[in-house]
């Protein structure tokens, strides 16, 4: 039902409250994994928005004993620099959904424009868009990553610089994948007999996709983009593995905990396993939540 | 078809003509001066920065020292890097095997895993098997290779004091060696390809299970299993190609960081030094020629898809 | 320095004593190479039995040395990188040096390497010469070849080929070893089996600088000359390189027409070079390669629990220290370097890298037989941990209240591990209390650290592996301003009074007169606090229980490996 709201965006709301909570209440009881995925979703946001205030410690303070184990002082444990470990995956959700959600607005903003562009020009935009997202199909993913990051990402450690291109770097990888699937529905949605009206009334076509095109394919895209999160985190986690990433000693990423302590990994459990759950929890979290909102929004991209 | 495939293979060669110039333009973005890097003295005299200047063509304008790169790609001469001083050509074609080699054999295990729980997924679909196989799935979907590769070096090691032996050693030489080398980090690297792959195998068998032909199958009496095999498995295989073909690039970016953790003589290792040391001769090498590799299969994936199903072609 | 010997054999003490007295022992470079640090200065500590009585029982000599060595079979190693190039002309770097040992020989090289030396004892002993020079007079050096030695290309090497090298060395354009060999004058071949030289002035430590690891490799004029001078190495020494894989692996097989016979008894050698300490601690603890090291304390127990068949020699490893720009504010004022020092809680860092191990207090002269300890200084305060002083001293200096704003500059993990940008990350943070706001400043080795930062070119401070080097007077290329003297003075400094001691030191043939120059400049340094100093960790070198005749070294273990065997019994 969400999709028909989506495709009649302007109609009154008064009457639909109701109908809303109780679709609220319908979709609790059909997708419970996914309403309790998107929580978590939820919950880590909140986290990293409010990770200053929730973290016991200074990511970077270093008052603690070295390698404690998990213990009611230490939640997850310290590390062998005698940091807390829980303060810097608290503080760590900053930079690890941060370049999350950055790289995903960033892939998300280009593949809508240029789907919208391929999907409502046709003809020559079409092509040149293809043959563009082509281009960029070419790369292997990280290795495109890699090779923008090790040209134009200058600053080392933590800057604005440094993660809007680490953003852009992984937003230039997923943005094929949501300009494919932008243009195949604009490319449906133009067929429609009200976009050939409105054509004919001599409405612009900048008007036309804003007023009629977008607010059609909104649902896709948001699917779409819930879905990238995942792969975004993923991203940017093993980028910091390699060495490439943003952090520094006060910005704490989960990658490049794990990079930093490998060589105590067999001494110390917790130094593997905390940072990994981080990401694993998040990834799983964010695909979760992604695949119930696809089949709530947008059955059709549900293939089964 | 063979029309198709002609413009097909205009429209690859062109996208590969337009990577080489966006690689070629990007690296020379990249600031600091050239000479210092190779030299790596900030007081290298006009003379000796001259010199390298002169060797590596820097002075010439853009245009010509691309078509005298290009030029040179196509009659082997490939470069040299700033840094190693090794010739690129001989560097990557040493390496090519390993890296290929670990993303075939990551599919090997990617498909090993993914067919099997697909079906069964989709034959059983929402039983508490699907719902246990689907949860699994998506679970390792969200483990990072690189946590799952390290986690590989270090424990077998440590509790069974086992390890792959050390280095690369060539196939044909001992293929047993060779296997024992590479099948953990291409289990990493598999393992999130698989997820995937399976999820797609489900869907696009209970697609096919749903179809006249299928029923038509069961009708004449076929045994579940033939017709799940012999008809589901074998048409619901299209969707599961193209997916590969659009991962493929996923698994061969996925050796940079396999690779190194396994320290693997590979192509991946080569990029990554290749990045960290800025040597852009070696960068812009292996960048072209993943490049080129992954348009070729691209290429390939469509044409096969085109083959398989005919209507393709018109669209 | 030439008493190490007996210095180590007068010393069976307790652990404390021998762990403080690895400091004492003459330094090598050995260490450095285990963190993958490539550069001429960073040569890093010199490894000694720092174990003590600990390690005698595994490297104990007495029951390998009545067995007959066995010849052939295949031995693989680990370093922590593969060299990228390999030509000695041009490279300073310690990674490069060390396989240069297997494929180039020198005139003399040094006797540590099997288990009856001390690895850190920095005597030398024949390589190509017939004998130890001849010397007429205090700057005249006359040595005789081996007969018959030939290049792994075949050609006989003469006199000609050992002038050409040190020619190639102090005047070739690109050779990064201009400095070293300066002491030499005039050369000479009277005969193809003699090779005659003159030096500048009196030189003492001309045969230590001749037998050691940079600038004295003999290259051939055809190879150094030639289009692989990078990637080949055509030498004299005791295995051939046959195949690298970059950043991986190299093979070396043994040269059968090797001069020193009976050597090398191994037909191959591999040496290995993951980056990872995980990953080395994985392949050991696998018996996938016979001899890895320069393992931190951490990754040391775990390879002890996982292979506790194995050989094991603990040494004194690497010292990190900060190099400062002693010629603009604030480091100008020696208050502000004082304070600095006394703002380190070199205590705390021990224990975060190295579990607490290690030399506490390190001096510039650190290593050497004769270096005393920090608190047998009078300025042994600045290296306590005294954050009220170090205020004061500040408070002093900049006036109270005020912070100083500085950028830390250091190469990233790729060279010198994990260890030395935790210490980086760590003193950054302790110096946050005493008023110093430190921007850190990674940069990537080759491209960056060592053509900017390496090369002087930097702001406030930097931060290195320790040099000590295994000639005394490697000191007057930090600390003086003089043109052709000195190739890296990263302080700035520029101090009269050490200069001329510094120059004295150098002519001085006898040791105890030596010293006393020596302890004139450690004391000096020690007040001016040119350079500060961090602690030494340790590191541990693991070899298998079958492999005979083999000891680690500080200088070099490579070249060793020819006298090495395996037992296979």
């Amino acid at each position: 039902m969400a999709s028909i709201a989506a495709t009649e965006p302007a109609i009154a709301l008064g009457p639909r409250r109701r109908s809303r909570a109780r679709a609220f209440v319908r979709i609790c009881r059909g997708k419970p994994i996914g309403v309790a995925a998107g929580a978590i979703c939820v919950l880590l946001v909140l986290i990293a928005l409010g990770a200053n205030e929730l973290a016991p410690h200074a990511p970077e303070a270093t008052r603690f004993p070295r390698m404690h184990a998990p213990s009611r002082a230490y939640p997850l444990g310290t590390d062998n620099l005698f940091r807390d470990i829980y303060s810097r995956i608290l503080i760590g959700s900053r930079i690890s959904l941060g370049i999350g959600f950055g790289a995903v607005a960033m892939g998300t903003c280009m593949g809508t424009l240029l789907g919208l562009i391929a999907g409502y020009y046709r003809g020559w935009a079409d092509m040149i868009v293809s043959r563009a997202l082509e281009v960029v199909l070419g790369f292997p993913p990280l290795v495109l990553a890699l090779f923008i990051l090790s040209i134009f990402k200058t600053d080392r450690g933590f800057s604005l610089p440094s993660f809007i291109w680490m953003s852009f770097a992984i937003g230039l990888i997923i943005t094929p994948t949501t300009a494919r699937i932008v243009r195949g529905s604009v490319l449906s949605i133009r067929a429609l007999q009200y976009i050939e009206a409105a054509e004919s009334m001599g409405a612009a076509p900048s008007r036309i996709i804003a007023r009629h095109v977008l607010p059609n394919v909104m649902a896709p895209i948001i699917v779409i983009a819930s879905i990238q999160i995942g792969n975004a985190i993923l991203a940017e986690a093993a980028l910091s593995f390699i060495g490439v990433g943003i952090s520094d000693d006060s910005h704490p990423s989960w990658g490049k905990m794990l990079q930093d302590t490998r060589a105590q990994w067999q001494a110390a459990w917790w130094l593997s396993v905390m940072p990994g759950a981080a990401i694993s929890i998040a990834v799983l979290s964010f695909n979760l939540f992604g695949d119930a909102l696809r089949d709530i929004l947008d059955p059709r991209l549900r293939s089964s | 078809m063979s029309l198709y495939i002609a413009r097909r293979l205009m429209l690859a060669a062109g996208v590969l003509f337009i990577i080489s110039i966006a690689v070629f333009t990007a690296v020379r973005l990249q600031p600091g001066d050239v000479c210092k890097i190779v030299l790596a003295t900030p007081d290298a005299d006009e003379q000796q920065c001259r010199a390298i200047r002169d060797e590596l063509g820097l002075d010439e304008p853009a245009a010509v020292q691309y078509v005298r790169y290009m030029g040179g790609l196509f009659v082997g001469d490939w470069g040299r890097g700033y840094i190693s001083r090794r010739d690129v050509r001989t560097e990557i074609t040493e390496r090519i095997p390993l890296t290929i080699e670990l993303t075939l054999l990551s599919t090997a295990f990617a498909l090993l895993i993914a067919i099997p729980i697909g079906v069964i997924s989709a034959v059983r679909q929402d039983g508490w098997l699907d719902y246990t196989l689907r949860l699994l799935t998506i679970g390792w979907l969200s483990i990072p290779g690189f946590w799952l590769g390290t986690m590989l070096v270090i424990f077998p090691a440590k509790w069974w004091g086992y390890s792959p032996p050390v280095g690369y050693t060539e196939f044909w030489h001992d293929p047993l060696k060779n296997l024992e080398q590479l099948y953990l980090p291409a289990f990493a690297l598999g393992l999130g390809l698989s997820a995937s792959l399976a999820r797609v195998t489900r869907s696009a068998m209970l697609e096919v299970l749903r179809q006249d032909f299928v029923r038509t199958a069961r009708a004449k009496g076929l045994s579940e299993r033939l017709v799940v095999l012999r008809h589901g498995l074998k048409n619901a295989m299209i969707p599961v190609v193209t997916l590969f073909g659009l991962q493929f690039g996923v698994l061969l970016g996925g050796t940079v960081v396999l690779e190194s953790i396994f320290a693997l003589p590979g192509l991946g290792t080569l990029i990554l030094g290749a990045v960290l040391s800025k040597d852009y001769p070696q960068v812009q090498g292996v960048v072209l020629f993943f490049a080129a590799v992954l348009v070729t299969i691209n290429l390939l994936v469509d044409i096969s898809y085109a083959w398989f199903d005919p209507r393709i072609r018109y669209v | 320095m030439t008493d190490s010997t007996n210095y180590w054999s007068r010393r069976r003490l307790t652990r404390r004593t021998a762990l403080r007295g690895s400091a004492l022992t003459v330094a090598g470079a050995s260490a450095m190479a285990l963190v993958g640090c490539g550069d001429d200065d960073d040569d890093g500590g010199g490894s000694t039995n720092g174990g003590g009585q600990v390690l005698l029982p595994t490297a104990a000599p007495s029951p390998t040395a009545a067995k007959q060595p066995k010849p052939g079979g295949s031995f693989a190693f680990q370093m922590p990188n593969i060299p990228t190039n390999l030509d000695p002309y041009t490279q300073t770097s310690f990674q490069a040096a060390y396989v240069h040992g297997l494929g180039f020989s020198k005139l003399y090289r040094f006797k540590a390497g099997t288990p009856e030396v001390a690895p850190a004892d920095n005597t030398m002993e024949l390589d190509l010469a017939a004998a130890m020079p001849e010397q007429p007079d205090q700057v005249t050096y006359t040595i005789k070849l081996k007969p018959g030695i030939k290049f792994h290309n075949g050609r006989a090497l003469t006199s000609e080929d050992i002038r050409y090298a040190y020619d190639r060395y102090m005047n070739y354009e690109k050779s990064v070893h201009k400095t070293g060999l300066g002491f030499i004058d005039k050369m000479e071949t009277p005969d193809p089996q003699t090779f005659k030289f003159t030096t500048k002035f009196p030189y003492a430590d001309t045969v230590n600088y001749i037998g050691g690891n940079l600038g004295a490799w003999i290259s051939p004029k055809e190879h150094a000359e030639g289009p692989d001078a990078a990637t080949k190495m055509v030498g004299s020494g005791p295995f051939m390189l046959t195949e690298t894989q970059t950043g991986v692996s190299m093979t070396f097989k043994k040269y059968a027409d090797y001069h020193d016979k009976p050597y090398p008894y191994f037909d191959e050698v591999k040496a290995f070079g993951p980056t990872d300490v995980a990953k080395r601690v994985a392949d050991f603890s696998a018996k996938s390669v016979d001899l890895t090291w320069l393992f931190l304390p951490d990754p040391r127990d775990q390879l002890k629990k996982n292979r506790p068949d194995a050989k094991f020699e603990e040494t004194q490893g690497i010292g990190g220290y900060i190099y400062l720009r002693t010629d603009q504010p604030p480091f100008n004022d020696k208050r502000v370097r004082q304070a600095l020092s006394m703002g380190i809680n070199r205590k705390a860092l021990r224990e975060a890298i190295t579990k607490g191990e290690g030399v506490p207090d390190q001096l510039y002269f650190v290593g050497y037989p004769f270096a005393r300890q920090v608190k047998d200084l009078p300025q042994a305060k600045y290296w306590d941990f005294n954050p009220a002083e170090a205020k004061k001293l500040l408070t002093a200096a900049i006036g109270d209240g005020k912070t100083i704003d500085t950028t830390w500059s250091h190469a990233d993990v790729t060279a010198y591990g994990q260890e030395y940008l935790d210490t980086a990350t760590l003193t950054q943070n302790q110096l946050k209390d005493i008023g110093f706001n430190i921007k850190d400043n990674p940069q990537p080795y080759l491209t960056q650290y060592i053509p900017t930062t390496y090369q002087g070119n930097y702001e406030g401070m930097g931060h290195s592996p320790r040099a000590i080097a295994y000639w005394l007077d490697y000191v007057t290329e930090r600390f003086t301003m003089k043109p052709k003297r000195g190739r890296i003075n990263l302080s700035y400094v520029n101090d009269p009074k050490l200069e001329a001691l510094l120059d004295k030191q150098r002519q001085q043939f006898k040791m105890e007169e030596r010293l006393q120059t020596v302890k004139q400049i450690e004391e000096l340094v020690a007040e001016e606090q040119y350079e500060i100093y961090f602690s030494t960790d340790t590191r541990t070198y693991f070899w298998d229980s079958a492999i005979q005749n083999y000891r680690p070294t500080a200088w070099f273990p490579y070249t060793h490996l020819m006298k090495a065997w395996r037992d296979k019994a």
